[in-house]
């Protein structure tokens, strides 16, 4: 049943991919802010997972207890720092910074961990599958991402909903100026929005270290993956998010039996077509 | 007689929105506990007024004090938080949120006071019903309800009004006037910023008149002489 | 019409202060004479240059001719473009087809091949202009990337590992090295002065005002009846005929072709980004400024690898957050100078 196997496969890929664009669709629904250099924050996360199971020779999964805060904390300044300052109806300078960053957290990780394309083992994980009838059998990895992206989301949903931070992610959204009047302080709120949307990348990243190999320039191809999910999925829905990125795991799955290249390119491929014959995006929320 | 400090003044305030000026040198003065209705055509700077006070428009060298500190250049969220709410014009509502939500935002201003949402509730029954429905669906008479009470969450000791009555039906507007003593019950001071002049009146207790960013009548509101007033409000 | 008033003041001293638009300024008409003088020295350097110092020429004007029209997109038009790549690649693998399977002269097929990046350009436009801001901004990363990997699955055309331009192709141009470095050069730099005049020529014409007008505010340009779809279409177009043309000469130019060299985002966009934001932004003089300082970075930073790169990128992120003018806007704004007078100056009465 090939077919079914390239389904099943592609569908639990998309976890992984909805991951990725978690936090890009968060920064962009909070604060209209489209990170360029998110792939690559990533990526970096990736790295900092590489030198934190280097050096305390623990599992890349437990590495994430460290990992998702510091890259927490690093969003929270890089917003409040930086960031804040470019949000605004002009969108060159937000483009120009994160494409600017972008560049440099490529070529800082080269020149700190050269271009050796790495991975990190984690064990049994790795390899093991579970059969789920019929000759199909599923990754124990994948399966794991999978049911963490949907825990991910459900988490983030109820935070959106629940609590008070998510009130105020969601009033910011609608409308900074009347947020600030009722006493919300925006800057906080875009800076903890970051900081989430970097703790999601990392456990994204620290997956990513154990499911492939990754170097420095790994960082645009998963900008563009997630960027997809997110338009295929229909922006302003996270449940919508995770449909985009089953549907590009599916699409590229199906090239992936091709090449590599035919991978990625299926990938596109569906993305334009979506783009074509439905811009608004599969589950689209009604605002912009 | 001791002078009391007044709650709000503003001396000299003027205020740009680009290269355009708006004010051009306002004095305003609000004590605590008072209602200070201003009246003005469209354009007058009544809004810009209201928003400089917020910390959304920034004033240019001149000052504006509360409980004798400095607020300009302060930013909005932290004005709230020191005690000036308000309800702004068009209301301004949250799309993405319920009523409640909406409501609930209000107390990001984290202030203590006698302000819950069962007060609010009881003090505007119809949106206790619709509680869970999303603001936007509610009537315009409704949403200024939220709007209100969204402020008054705050529990500020000022609560600007900005054109309350806009849109709404007069049977609406009354009612609204019917329960502003209920929230001066607690000494919050108002500022009413109306272009029905009738209503403003009624529940101020002085009154400036705005035109052409400047103001051209100020007084107590009970010895006001309506043809002074219409020349104010025109400007001849 | 812009003209210059007379200097005589009004003879009645009741009559209001006339206000004067006047197009050209003293600054500009002194740096003409420069220019006339700079053009002449570049047109001549065949003769008292190297071969090195040939390509190097190629190269700056290469890159100051992307640089000219990705802030025509940016600067002007407001669409921030990190696709801009797909031209450049498109145009060298169709200027690699016309002359080898096409046996169409060289110097026709940089024109042809600059006609396929526009003729591409007109579907592209019409799927990514569907996306706004930032979205667009991937969106035509995205394009970029799916003819990269097109080509890099295409074997005829190389496949991953890409291919040469056979010797017989550069002979056509001449069979003289010397000589056939001289015509690519004067090719280059004419195609340069091209791009250049072309954008002056947009700016300064009725269109410039319309793509002020939509860079600064789009919905107020809507309702001021510039037809925003059709103007930034047109200049999009525009944009990749000349940047496939610009591609076709860079592919002459280094003979080697591959997926990964055609479509690079850093090549052919990080650096042209750079270029335009340090020179400054919206301004035709910033990209030359741009194109002077990058040159001498990358002369004396070479040895010191990724550490250039990540400089750039760092000055670039500063200038954008302290001086989004760029060096030009820091000059201009001090010093109050226009030296391609493309903004209208309103002279107030007391300032003449």
């Amino acid at each position: 049943m090939e077919w079914l196997s390239i389904i099943v496969q592609g569908t639990l890929l998309g976890g992984l991919y909805a991951m990725f664009a978690i936090g890009l669709a968060l920064s962009f629904g909070v604060m209209r802010l489209v990170n360029i250099a998110h792939g690559d924050l990533i990526i970096l996360a990736a790295y900092v997972a590489l030198s934190v199971v280097d050096a305390l020779h623990i599992h890349p999964l437990v590495s994430l207890a460290i990992v998702a805060p510091v890259m927490a904390v690093f969003g929270y300044v890089l917003q409040r720092g930086v960031l804040n300052s470019v949000i605004g109806p002009d969108i060159l300078p937000p483009v120009l910074v994160t494409f600017g960053f972008s560049i440099i957290i490529q070529n800082v990780l080269l020149q700190v961990y050269s271009a050796d394309a790495r991975r990190l083992q984690a064990g049994w994980i790795e390899t093991a599958s579970i059969p789920l009838g019929g000759g199909l059998a599923a990754g124990v990895l994948p399966i794991v991402m999978f049911i963490s992206a949907i825990a991910v989301i459900a988490a983030l949903q109820l935070l959106l909903t629940r609590s008070e931070i998510g009130r105020s992610f969601r009033a910011a959204s609608d409308d900074p100026v009347t947020a600030a009047i009722m006493g919300i302080d925006t800057r906080h709120v875009y800076a903890l929005a970051m900081a989430i949307a970097l703790a999601v990348a990392a456990i994204a990243a620290v997956f990513l270290t154990i499911r492939a190999t990754f170097d420095p320039a790994a960082g645009p191809v998963r900008l563009l993956f997630a960027f997809e999910a997110v338009i295929i999925g229909g922006m302003g829905s996270l449940w919508g998010t995770l449909a985009g990125g089953i549907i590009l795991g599916i699409a590229q799955s199906i090239g992936a039996q091709f090449n590599t290249n035919a991978q990625i390119l299926a990938g596109h491929i569906v993305f334009l077509l979506i783009l074509l014959l439905r811009p608004e995006g599969l589950f689209p929320k009604t605002r912009d | 007689m001791t002078e009391t400090a007044p709650l709000i003044e503003a001396r000299n305030l003027k205020a740009s929105y680009g290269d355009i000026r708006a004010l051009f040198g306002i004095d305003f003065r609000l004590f605590a506990g008072e209602a200070v209705a201003i009246i003005g055509a469209n354009g007058a700077g009544k809004t810009t007024f209201l928003r400089c006070l917020m910390g959304v428009v920034q004033a240019l060298d001149s000052e504006i004090l509360f409980e004798g500190q400095r607020i300009n250049g302060v930013p909005s969220h932290q004005i709230v938080r020191r005690g000036i709410a308000m309800v702004p014009e068009g209301r301004c509502l949250f799309p993405s949120l319920t009523v409640e939500e909406n409501l609930l935002v209000g107390r990001s201003a984290r202030r203590s006071g006698t302000w819950t949402l069962e007060r609010v509730y009881e003090l505007f029954p119809d949106i206790q019903e619709r509680r869970y429905h999303h603001a936007m669906a509610l009537s315009g008479g409704q949403q200024q309800m939220v709007a209100i009470g969204r402020a008054l969450l705050a529990n500020p000791r000022v609560l600007l009004c900005d054109e309350i009555s806009m849109g709404l039906a007069p049977i609406i507007i009354r009612s609204f006037y019917a329960k502003l003593p209920q929230i001066r019950a607690d000494g919050i001071a108002l500022v009413i910023v109306e272009q029905d002049i009738n209503q403003a009146l009624a529940v101020a207790d002085r009154l400036y008149c705005f035109q052409e960013g400047r103001v051209s009548l100020t007084g107590p509101a009970d010895q006001a002489d309506r043809d002074r007033i219409v020349a104010a409000y025109l400007g001849v | 019409m812009a003209h210059d008033t007379p200097r005589a003041a009004p003879a009645v001293s009741r009559t209001r202060p006339a206000f004067t638009v006047s197009r050209s300024t003293r600054a500009s008409r002194i740096f003409s004479v420069f220019v006339v003088l700079a053009v002449v020295a570049i047109v001549t350097l065949p003769f008292w240059g190297d071969r090195a110092s040939l390509r190097i020429g190629i190269e700056i004007a290469y890159y100051l001719a992307l640089a000219q029209l990705w802030n025509l997109l940016a600067g002007y038009t407001g669409m921030v473009s990190i696709g801009q790549q797909a031209y450049v690649g498109l145009g060298g693998y169709a200027f690699l087809v016309l002359t080898v399977y096409g046996v169409v002269p060289p110097l026709l097929a940089i024109m042809l091949a600059g006609l396929v990046a526009g003729a591409l350009a007109i579907p592209t436009a019409a799927l990514v202009f569907r996306l706004r801001g930032h979205y667009f901004a991937i969106g035509t990363w995205v394009i970029a990337e799916v003819w990269r990997l097109t080509a890099a699955l295409t074997p005829a055309v190389g496949a991953g590992s890409g291919t040469s331009l056979p010797p017989f192709v550069m002979q056509t141009i001449a069979s003289d090295r010397a000589l056939r470095d001289t015509i690519v050069y004067w090719v280059a730099i004419g195609l340069c002065l091209f791009v250049i005049a072309l954008v002056y020529g947009l700016l300064r014409s009725r269109h410039g005002l319309a793509l002020t007008a939509i860079r600064d505010s789009e919905r107020a340009s809507e309702s001021l009846g510039v037809n925003n779809f059709r103007t930034r279409f047109t200049i999009y177009i525009i944009t990749a005929f000349a940047t496939g043309m610009i591609g076709a000469l860079i592919f002459l130019r280094k003979i080697r072709i591959t997926p990964d060299s055609a479509f690079s985002v850093q090549d052919w966009t990080a650096f042209v980004i750079f270029i335009v934001v340090i020179g400054g932004i919206g301004t035709i003089e910033g990209p030359i400024i741009g194109v002077i300082v990058y040159f001498l970075l990358r002369e004396f930073l070479a040895d010191y690898g990724a550490i250039y790169l990540i400089l750039m990128g760092a000055i670039a992120v500063v200038i954008m957050l302290k001086a989004p003018g760029g060096l030009w806007g820091w000059v201009a704004h001090r010093l109050d100078i226009q030296l391609f007078p493309v903004g209208r100056r309103l002279n107030l009465p007391d300032q003449r």
